[in-house]
């Protein structure tokens, strides 16, 4: 148990790198998979402006697995091009975390 | 008569919603309102717009009446408890219920759309016993939003005569989806607020509220469905009690 919160996120990532993977694959179209990541991107955003004073690292790894499973079921699937999916999920977190940084969204954190 | 002068000074001076509150709430509506209607976009894979936006536009108004009586259910309640509620959209709630839309192709609504603050009336709650904020008066106020939705079923039931039979449908089937999700225990939601205040409660209100909406869509009388509610849920609650509260709380020795 205590390794487990001593690598917690390494287990997190790669369990998001799975999830990714069943998402990508369940997306119905290549529009569809782009305009999801771009979504998943603002979510990874949101996290990132609440951790904004704190470490990060963690949620690093949680979203490099998530993006890197979902990169790889939609290459597998042969829906939407790999380089568009990384742009647009950096895109999403850019525009979430500058809406949350200017106050656009009043949001709560659970 | 005291408390009813009392009471409407606080309406007056609490209730409201604030500009940050009217914004996060237009984001929500706007959102869950796309999720609900993405379906209606056209027909079979023709796309139309202008049907589309006048679904869209039904669906706003739809989710708008819901919202805001879900939220006024919880400020009134919260009033009489003299605690003021701020309403807080909660963004990734959204974008997930988004994702699962798109995923699913609008066939599964996940309406995750806030949850709430609460302020403390200081001068009101003077002499009050456990004067602070507590978890178990929030989640007494959380109940508001739910309670309130199922008695906008029962009115829209109601004067459904008067209404677009398209429109009625829409509406009491969006309020029962928005009834159970805002039940589940997960923060910042409204069920997770009187989970955390009270499991015995969330165990009777849980059930009944759930099975109301229910039996309120499946066109069951309204007196009858409160009833049935009712009984439903006293016997899960006594089942939960009996099953885990009872030895849970005995304690090491």
């Amino acid at each position: 148990m205590v390794e487990f919160f001593r690598s917690w996120a390494e287990v997190a990532a790669f369990a998001f790198m799975f999830f990714g993977i069943f998402i990508a694959i369940l997306s119905p179209s290549a529009f569809i998979s782009y305009i999801i990541v771009l979504l998943s991107g603002m979510i990874a955003g949101r996290i990132f402006y609440e951790r904004r004073k704190n470490t990060r690292i963690a949620y690093t790894m949680v979203t490099l697995g998530f993006v890197a499973g979902y990169a790889a079921g939609a290459f597998f699937r042969h829906f939407g091009n790999i380089l568009v999916i990384l742009v647009l999920f950096l895109i999403g977190i850019i525009v979430m975390y500058k809406l949350s940084e200017r106050g656009f969204i009043p949001d709560t954190w659970f | 008569m005291a408390e009813i002068i009392d009471y409407k000074d606080k309406f007056k001076r609490y209730f409201w919603p604030t500009r940050n509150e009217y914004l996060g709430m237009i984001v929500a509506v706007l959102a869950v309102a796309f999720i609900i209607s993405f379906r209606d976009w056209g027909s079979g894979s023709v796309f139309a717009w202008g049907e589309g936006l006048l679904n869209y536009a039904e669906a706003i108004v739809i989710v708008g009446i819901s919202f805001w009586v879900f939220d006024a259910g919880q400020r009134l309640w919260g009033l009489a408890i003299n605690y003021r509620l701020r309403y807080k959209v909660w963004s990734m709630g959204l974008l997930f219920g988004l994702i699962v839309c798109f995923i699913t192709n609008g066939s599964l609504w996940l309406i995750l759309p806030s949850g709430f603050l609460v302020e403390h009336l200081t001068a009101y709650r003077l002499g009050w016993f456990r004067y602070g904020i507590n978890m178990f008066g929030q989640g007494l106020m959380a109940l508001g939003g739910p309670i309130a939705c199922l008695l906008l079923i029962i009115v829209i039931k109601i004067f459904s005569f008067a209404l677009p039979a398209a429109f009625v449908e829409k509406a009491v089937f969006f309020n029962f989806i928005f009834i159970i999700t805002s039940m589940i225990p997960f923060p910042p939601l409204a069920g997770s607020k009187t989970y955390f205040g009270s499991k015995m409660a969330y165990a009777f209100t849980m059930p009944a509220i759930v099975s109301a909406a229910i039996l309120l869509v499946l066109d069951i009388n309204i007196f009858l469905s409160a009833f049935l509610a009712i009984v439903i849920g006293v016997c899960l609650w006594l089942t939960y009690y009996f099953v885990f509260e009872q030895t849970a709380w005995q304690g090491p020795g």
